[in-house]
């Protein structure tokens, strides 16, 4: 289980984290994913893609995220690949 | 009449020409729309020079018929994948052989326009005749959506038309504005102006293409799909937990097994009596000969062999849909990806290998979820590794022999012997991930639809489709095979008088004693001895020397090659009971194979069936392909013979050598 002891609120909000290390229920932005590949390609046309934002709905592996209205599972391994920013806004306030 | 004169073309051989793409995301409900637009006259099919699979239907209009091509599911264009790449294709024309389509219809979700949208921004891109089909709107409706289809239908700049798949709500509408759309085909779809914009302000595409399908989501929803979410993420907390959800796992397999095989036994009796019968009155009323035995044995017995799994793979394809439908599939996919990455399969493969203990034929179908080729391909090898219904008949002989009198030992054989499969499959799909198909596992990605309540229709649909499927492709050659396999153990035909004459005087005396059956059967197994299956397996039986099999094994080992069952039978006749004695029961007829078989004796005296060879026979039928069918379909699936004959030999060689190990340890052991 991937224990997350780090509190998004005390960071800069313009650290780009993990996609792995950002804990259920919280909101982040895309900034970057790295490799071209069709991996990659396969999140992106699932919304994850830099510049929008989405929600971690289950932190572990496989992790859940919640993107442009629907839920996806996708491998820690990949989501390593993805940089994102915590939000700061609480969820309830975000779509 | 001169040949000068215009032809007449009639308005309906125009019409039959029109084609119609219906494509949309796996979860828009894309498969109910088709079924409900086309019916039961739909056809599934392959793309030309493709091992890509699509259906097509007639859809009926009101001034005549159109096409409908159901492309495979997809969330982008972007010919990442073998589906995406033929679906692009064929939507734009480039397939060869078949007609670009004059509407391309997309289908979207109603209850998440959102993400659905992504996809009709790259159609619209195409600038083709498009429609958009707003699907499940009575969902959407009772979730309390509204949506504003003019304002839609305003930005998009194409007809949106909501429908309800399931209930065939607003289907009439749809219909009417394909054949508009079709009557048009001179008003040219151009990309809005919006996602225009949007796509050359920004760096990333699909960003951008997301950006408007916010906007234009924004501008046409009203509200929130809560209640359906919130109950999906209440369940998913349970199924897709990493321990529970495995658990949960576990529980639904194991109904869907017990369920498949307890409803199968009666159908499969059924089926089982018919072809009995039919063989029966086919050697009645046909005179005795060659034509009474082709047509009793080679044809009826043949077919009857393969129609006899043919209930299983019904339910099996049966719940499989329900399942699928459900969305639970995708959660069983989910939690076992992080177990089957250690053997390099994607978790998308579990349920195919799975299936395959019922029977690897539509497991191997089944394999079409699994998008990388590479994981694919080792999946369709490692699937026959799986203990199918038809190796049964083999382990309870040989478990039988190796524990007489002793069902617990005897049952805990069999679960070893389940158990070994498993292992030889996961352990080969590693060597095989690790040399012939090298690759990195691809990670998931997949979307966990809400759970709704599944379609039967849908279900039936499906299983009738794929029942016919494995009816026509494997059935065709399940035939040839079975004629050639008939004829190796037919002919050449012996003439009694020609025989040894020992065999002639044993015949005779048994005749002499009023013992038709007995002479009979030992006709029998002389005339399996001295055919070209006899031949063979007599000719290769010093290659199974050091794996323990005598001559009588080896042939059962030839006269099997096409489907394992085989032995029993062959091996009955072989030991001189009969063909019937294998499956007799009630009869003691099973009891008298064991106990013939018990006591037969190699001609240096020692028993033929010890424990050593017993647990060899055992093992080398575990891990032995020994089934043509899967092989032809293997071959339909993969689109080469490479793999159906990669499958074999590896199969073949992993089965010998393990036989000859158990063999010669065990026998070193003194068993």
């Amino acid at each position: 289980m991937v224990t997350q002891s780090r509190h998004f609120a005390d960071l800069p909000p313009a650290n780009p984290v993990l996609l792995t290390d950002v804990s259920a229920g919280v909101m982040a932005r895309v900034t970057e994913i790295a490799g071209h590949c069709e991996d990659a390609l396969r999140l992106k046309a699932l919304g994850v893609c830099s510049g929008r934002t989405v929600q971690v709905a289950a932190a572990g592996d496989p992790l859940i995220v919640r993107v442009a209205g629907a839920r996806v599972g996708v491998s820690a391994r990949l989501a390593q690949q993805v940089s994102v920013v915590p939000q700061l806004a609480p969820p309830a306030a975000a779509r | 009449m001169s040949s000068a004169a215009l032809p007449i073309v009639r308005r309906a051989d125009v019409q039959r020409e029109l084609t119609v793409a219906l494509v949309g995301n796996p979860n828009a409900g894309k498969t109910t729309l088709f079924n409900r637009l086309t019916g039961l006259r739909a056809k599934t099919a392959n793309f030309p020079g493709t091992t890509v699979e699509h259906r097509r239907g007639v859809l009926r209009l009101a001034d005549g018929e159109a096409t409908l091509i159901d492309l495979p599911g997809l969330y982008s264009l972007d010919a990442v994948t073998p589906d995406e790449r033929v679906a692009r294709d064929a939507l734009v024309g480039d397939l060869p052989g078949a007609p670009k389509p004059a509407v391309a219809m997309v289908v979207v979700d109603a209850t998440n326009v959102e993400r659905s949208l992504f996809l009709v921004a790259q159609l619209l891109e195409l600038e083709q005749p498009t429609i958009v089909a707003l699907n499940m709107i009575d969902d959407a409706q009772r979730q309390g959506l509204e949506i504003d289809c003019e304002e839609l239908q305003l930005r998009l700049g194409c007809p949106v038309l909501p429908v309800s798949a399931r209930t065939g709500q607003g289907v009439d509408k749809l219909r009417e504005a394909i054949s508009r759309a079709a009557a048009s085909v001179a008003v040219a779809q151009t990309t809005p102006q919006a996602l225009r914009d949007c796509s050359s302000c920004h760096q990333c595409q699909y960003a951008a293409r997301y950006d408007w399908a916010s906007s234009v989501s924004a501008a046409a929803v009203r509200g929130e799909p809560i209640v359906r979410s919130k109950r999906t993420e209440a369940i998913d907390r349970v199924l897709t937990h990493r321990v529970v959800g495995l658990l949960c796992f576990a529980g639904v397999m194991a109904l869907v097994f017990l369920l498949i095989f307890w409803i199968a036994q009666y159908p499969m009796g059924w089926i089982d009596g018919l072809f009995g019968t039919a063989g029966e009155l086919a050697s009645r009323w046909l005179p005795e000969g060659d034509l009474q035995s082709f047509v009793a044995d080679g044809l009826i017995g043949g077919v009857g062999g393969m129609l006899i799994f043919l209930p299983q793979i019904c339910l099996l394809f049966f719940t499989l849909s329900l399942l699928e439908d459900s969305g639970y599939l995708a959660r069983a996919a989910f939690v076992m990806d992080r177990l089957m990455y250690r053997v390099g399969l994607p978790g998308k493969a579990f349920v195919p290998l799975l299936s395959a203990h019922a029977c690897a034929i539509p497991a191997i179908m089944s394999t079409r979820v699994i998008e990388d080729r590479r994981d694919r391909l080792a999946t369709i090898l490692v699937i026959p590794l799986m203990t199918c219904s038809a190796r049964m008949p083999v382990y309870l002989l040989v478990t039988s022999l190796l524990f007489p009198e002793r069902p617990g030992m005897a049952s805990l054989a069999v679960v070893g012997s389940y158990a070994l499969g498993i292992f030889a499959a996961l352990a080969m799909a590693w060597v095989f991930k690790k040399s012939l198909l090298k690759g990195r596992t691809k990670p998931l990605v997949i979307e966990l639809p809400n759970y709704r309540r599944p379609s039967l229709r849908n279900a039936l649909l499906t299983t009738y489709d794929r029942a016919w499927a494995f009816v026509k492709n494997a059935g065709t050659t399940i035939m040839v095979i079975a004629v050639i396999m008939w004829a190796l153990a037919t002919y050449p035909k012996v003439d009694p008088q020609s025989l040894p004459a020992d065999t002639q005087s044993a015949i005779a005396a048994a005749e002499a004693a009023g013992d038709d059956a007995a002479a009979e059967h030992l006709l029998a197994q002389t005339q399996l001895e001295h055919s070209f299956a006899g031949r063979i397996g007599r000719g290769i039986q010093p290659a199974f020397e050091p794996v323990g099999f005598d001559w009588r094994m080896s042939i059962g080992v030839v006269s099997s090659f096409a489907a394992r069952e085989v032995i029993v039978s062959t091996l009955a006749v072989l030991y001189g009971i009969g063909e019937e004695g294998a499956d007799d029961e009630e009869g003691g007829g099973a009891r008298s194979l064991l106990d013939k078989l018990r006591s037969s004796r190699r001609t240096d005296g020692r028993p033929v069936f010890t424990t050593a060879t017993c647990l060899s026979l055992l093992v080398f039928y575990v891990l032995a392909m020994q089934c043509l069918p899967t092989q032809a379909v293997t071959r339909r699936e993969t689109g080469t013979w490479k793999w159906p004959l990669v499958q074999f030999g590896y199969m073949t060689a992993l089965a010998y050598t393990a036989a000859l190990v158990t063999y010669q340890t065990a026998a070193a052991a003194g068993w």
